[in-house]
């Protein structure tokens, strides 16, 4: 498992635009810790790779060459939020992982996930 | 119903190769962090289907996996271990110097046939001599993310760059999960029962 980035009082969205995500070596960049709240409200710390993805961008803007984009971490696939908010018939599967659909006595669909 | 996303295949970051107009730089500077950080996002912001693209896998603990693509692809490696750096390599470079799985714990997890197996120490050093893959690595550190910058537009330059694209933007819309029976979805401003009132 991901070793889970605990939830820093520094908010993305309280950061000036002014500020820097480029530090000036490797020790600095991986020590960033910033949280962000996402559309359920929950705080979340961002990984390491979209800290260093918002990094990339400010040299990019720069000198006007090249784009990097994120995407979720593969373990960010498997974690999913109750029934309530994400019937399961909504959701994605993790990368690499064999989507079985079966029907359970009641009816309700159940997915079972193999690799 | 049989779905198989090949976990090989997807990226945790992506370059392209894209040349900034002054209004662009304008609009990132005056842009709020968050609004940077949503336009980062390669899921919400879909890229015109023909877009090349080059994948980056990013490994930044000791359990995650690493892949071999078909097509040469970027891997970078984060360790925290004793001095923080980057390492930043091939798919090939890293066939080349990492040893194959041992026979008694082979590869786990989805396509374990396409995994490479972990640099030793790389996540945890031992007493003793440096292990000679991790000596391998040593000219593939990159001390910041400035020269990370570089080398990657070096690279990845359409047609005359070391790199060629990995994938285009539709076949990423192929790779990325999705839900098995997407809605059609509801009308903004609309709730659930009026939209069923209405119909």
């Amino acid at each position: 498992m991901a070793p889970k980035k605990s939830a820093s009082t520094l908010m993305l969205r309280d950061i000036p635009p002014t500020t820097r995500f480029l530090q000036p070596d490797a020790t600095a960049q991986l020590a960033i810790q910033i949280s962000d709240r996402d559309a359920n409200g929950h705080v979340r710390g961002l990984p390491d790779n979209e800290t260093l993805v918002m990094a990339l961008n400010e040299i990019a803007a720069e000198r006007g060459r090249g784009f990097f984009y994120y995407l979720p971490f593969r373990e960010a696939w498997k974690k999913h939020d109750g029934v309530d908010l994400l019937p399961v018939s909504r959701r994605p599967t993790a990368p690499g992982y064999v989507e079985v659909l079966t029907s359970n006595v009641d009816g309700n669909d159940r997915l079972s996930l193999q690799c | 119903m049989l779905t198989m996303l090949y976990s090989s295949r997807y990226p945790d970051m992506l370059y392209t190769h894209f040349l900034w107009t002054n209004a662009d730089r304008e609009c990132f500077a005056t842009d709020t962090q968050r609004a940077r950080y949503l336009k980062c996002n390669a899921l919400i912001n879909p890229l015109p289907e023909d877009t090349p693209l080059y994948a980056v896998q990013y490994i930044g603990y000791s359990s995650c996996p690493t892949y071999t693509t078909t097509i040469n692809s970027l891997v970078i490696f984060a360790t925290k271990v004793i001095t923080p750096t980057y390492y930043l390599c091939t798919t090939e470079q890293l066939e080349g110097i990492l040893k194959p799985w041992n026979k008694r714990w082979p590869a786990e997890g989805p396509e374990p046939k396409a995994r490479l197996n972990q640099p030793p120490q790389m996540w945890k050093r031992q007493a003793g001599p440096i292990p000679p893959e991790l000596l391998q690595l040593n000219p593939f550190k990159v001390a910041s993310a400035q020269v990370l910058y570089q080398e990657v537009v070096r690279r990845c330059v359409p047609i005359v760059g070391e790199m060629a694209p990995t994938f285009t933007a539709r076949e990423l819309r192929e790779i990325v999960p999705r839900p098995r029976q997407p809605e059609d979805g509801i009308m903004l401003g609309a709730t659930p029962a009026r939209a069923t009132e209405e119909a």
